[in-house]
This record gives structure tokens, sequence and C-alpha cells, in this order.
């Protein structure tokens, strides 16, 4: 057998190869990660506690596995996979097969930070006059322009009235677009992004490849809050991260920065995040002024 | 990402030869790499950092275990539709299931290198974060895992099957 044909012979092996079967590794991860702080039982619908805990119940008579944890894990696991659930309830149908890639489940991915300190802020904070450069937005185009080439209307908060300046990322599939607010009164200066109030759209059910994940750091608080007929998600408490992770694998941060208070929602096929350091109730009242 | 987590698995029970450690190696990586992720460099490839984990923490069971483990691969069956006659098919999955044992009798490193490039379909680069080894390394390992295995595709299958250090106890040179 020469050097090539016993190569042929492991490619072809390797395409036939009867693999045990991959165990839900997602759901163990997803309850390991449960760190403290545990979020707030009231952030959830009370439902989905009794079909988290049905279902952990389910994975230790699987498993047999949960007797090895400490006592106070189950309450933790059942808070922090009912704070996924919940999130994938209210988030984008079309990425849920991207985050039952990591997970087992669909839409955008909170984690809790716990253990070990969040990382330094991104070094180079951006100035206020800078309206978006350097967040990794894309390319700057007008209004009409990103219009032009998403071939869909861009969604603009009446409350706010036309964006100072717009960023059309086509590296998302669909094409992100960020409409960026300079500070004003009511909208202060964000720590995290230099402006005042950012908000990104992008297709949810186009861009299943792309994951959406935010870690929250230790403190962060997570809460379900009603935006028009859609049901939103509310970040605050802690700067957290943004994950893409491409069509190719690679994860992708954007910017390497951290966001501050976020409002996470869908509406019209789009996933909409709008981050500004506002309250949960000014943050919705943008929200339901898109048109 | 469904398919790190199914190469993440894989990779560790490669390592390990034990579906239950590679499950606890590789729930451990993912937890690791989530711990780790905002160190993860931006715009890094993924996977290979994360294989990276998996692999560390495979290897850490299998010393721990402090024994070789028995790899057992099994080749799927052949659809009969997808080959000329039932009699091809059969004949191709019997040469596949030696192909599979004799990686079986190889020595550790060995069979660790095939199984990355081949069996995992990794890439050089890939193998070499897996392996912990340079990548010129991975060439030169392979190069050498190929040549024993070719020795053993060579014995006559009782006869390798009567040497009981070569099926389980880590036989070939190290």
């Amino acid at each position: 057998m020469t050097d090539e044909d016993l190569e042929l012979a492991l490619t072809d092996l390797g395409a036939h190869l009867a693999w045990p079967e991959t165990p839900d590794l997602a759901a163990a991860v997803g309850l390991r990660l449960a760190g403290s702080p545990v979020p707030r039982p009231q952030a959830v619908p009370a439902d989905l506690a009794s079909r988290v805990r049905a279902r952990i119940d389910d994975l230790a008579a699987r498993r047999g596995r949960l007797g090895r944890w400490r006592p106070g894990w189950r309450a933790a696991a059942v808070a922090a996979v009912v704070l996924v659930l919940a999130i994938t309830l209210a988030a984008m149908p079309g990425t849920r097969e991207a985050i039952a890639d990591l997970l087992g489940i669909g839409g955008v991915r909170i984690t809790q930070g716990g253990g070990g300190s969040p990382p330094p802020p991104s070094t180079s904070r951006p100035s206020p006059a800078a309206l978006g450069e350097g967040l990794g937005l894309g390319e700057r185009v007008s209004l009409a322009e990103a219009e032009a080439r998403t071939g869909r209307p861009v969604l603009v908060p009446g409350r706010l009235g036309p964006p100072d300046r717009v960023w059309l990322d086509q590296t998302i599939p669909g094409g992100a677009v960020t409409l960026i607010y300079r500070p004003r009164a009511g909208l202060p200066v964000s720590g995290q992004t230099g402006v005042g109030l950012m908000l990104t759209s992008f297709p949810g059910r186009l861009e299943r490849e792309v994951l959406l994940k935010k870690l929250v750091g230790s403190g962060g608080r997570v809460t379900e809050v009603q935006v028009g007929a859609a049901t939103g998600l509310w970040l605050e408490g802690a700067p957290h991260y943004l994950f893409y992770v491409a069509p190719d694998g690679t994860t992708r941060d954007a910017s390497g920065r951290l966001a501050g208070n976020t409002l996470l929602w869908e509406r019209d096929g789009l996933t909409l995040r709008l981050e500004a350091e506002v309250d949960a109730g000014t943050a919705v009242a943008i929200a339901t002024s898109l048109r | 990402m469904r398919r790190h987590q199914e190469l993440a698995w894989r990779t560790a029970y490669v390592i390990t030869g034990s579906t239950a450690d590679a499950e606890d190696a590789a729930q451990e990586a993912f937890v690791k790499a989530y711990a780790a992720l905002p160190r993860f460099r931006p715009g890094a490839a993924f996977k290979p950092w994360l294989l990276t984990i998996v692999a560390n923490e495979a290897r850490n069971r299998r010393r721990a275990a402090g024994r070789r483990a028995n790899l057992a691969l099994r080749v799927a069956s052949q659809p009969t539709g997808a080959m000329p006659s039932p009699e091809a098919a059969a004949e191709a999955t019997e040469q596949r299931q030696l192909l599979v044992q004799a990686i079986g009798r190889l020595a550790e490193r060995d069979r660790d290198v095939i199984a990355c490039r081949y069996l995992l379909g990794l890439s050089e680069a890939e193998s070499a974060d897996v392996l912990g080894v340079a990548r010129g390394t991975v060439k030169s390992q392979l190069s050498r895992a190929l040549r024993r295995l070719r020795t053993v595709l060579g014995e006559a299958p009782g006869q390798a099957g009567a040497e009981p250090a070569g099926a389980g106890g880590g036989g070939g040179e190290r």
C-alpha cells in the first residue's frame, strides 16, 4: 500500500466512522455556567422555571450526574437556564439555530460573568465626537444609502428624529445598520460607546449563522420588557461583551468593547439592539417610536 | 457552533478513549472557554482555540486515568445504494474495519496524530494545537505514524490479535 493509498483509505475511513453520539454538552455547560449572582426569579415567567426543573430532572435521570453537584448549584442552575430560556423565547427565532449550536436552544445567549474579574474596558475610549467610529460598525453611509444597499427601510425612532450618523456593516448577512445619536439632554454620553444612543438592526431570520452573544458581567440584570407587541430584553447594571460568530465559525468581536445598558427585541423580522445610558422605560419609549 | 460541540467532544473522545471522560473533558473545556472568552483575541479563529483547551482537558484526564485508552471506534454500515453492489459495500466496510482496528493498535502518539488529521479532519495547524506540538512536528509525527500503521496493516489479523500488548497495552516504540 503506498502512502497515497493509505491516506486515501484514512480519509475515506474518516467519512465513514460511526462515532458515539455527541452528548448534549450545551445543556450541561449551561448548567455549569450558572454562577452567582443568581438572576432575579421575577425576571422570568413562572412556567419556564417548572419546564427547566423538569429538564434538569430529566438530565439528572439520564445522566445521574447532578448528584455530584453541590446543593446550591441546583438552584443556581435552574435560574440560569430559566434565564437562557426566557431569552430564547423573547429573542429572534432565526438565530435559534445559531444559539442551539452553543447551548442547544435558539436566540440570544446571555451568561452571567460569574467568577473572574471582568476584563478592562477597551483601552481607547471613543471620543464623543467620533460618533461610532472605531466601534466596528462597518462603513459610514447615508440613511438612503443604507436602505438602498440593504433593500429594506431603516426604522428610525420618531422620538429622536433623524440620526446623527449611519453605519452599515455588510459583513453581517443581510447587513447591520447602526444609527448613532449624539449625547444630548436625556441621552448622556455612554462610557462604552462615547455616543448618546446606538441603535443596530439586522435581519433576525436570515442570519442564522450569526450568533449574538452577550456576556453579562457579574451584577448584570436581565429583565423582560414589552416593546409594543413584542417581548424584549433589557440588560442593565453591568457592562457586557458582544460576540458574533461568523459563518466560517470564527468568533468576531467587532469592537472589543463593552456594551452598556441594552434593549434587545425583534420587529418585522429584524433583530434590534438599542444601547444607551437610559433607564428601561426611556429605552422602551424610544423603541416603540420606531417607524 | 454545533459542529464545535461535536468536534470538541470527538477530539476529547479520541484522546481519552472513553465517552464519560470525553464528556467531562469537553464540558470542562467549554466552561473554561466561556470563562476565558473575554481574553479571546478578537478576530482570531475560535475553533483552534477551543480545541486546544479541549485537548488539554482530555490529556489531563488520560494522564489521570493512568492507562492507555482503548479507542473503540466503529465503522458506519454502508448504505447499499451508494455502492455498485451489496458485496462491494460489505467489502468496503470490512476494509475500513481493518483500518480502524489497525489504528487502535498504534501507540498513543501515532494514533492521536492520525486521528486528528484523518478521523477528525483537522488541518495540520489545528492538529498541532490539539497535539500541543509545533506544526512541523505534526508532519514528521504523521509520516512516522503512517509508516507504523502500514506495518501494523501488514501483520496478519490473527497475529496482531494474539499479541496482548498490541491490543491494549501501549505497544510500539515510545
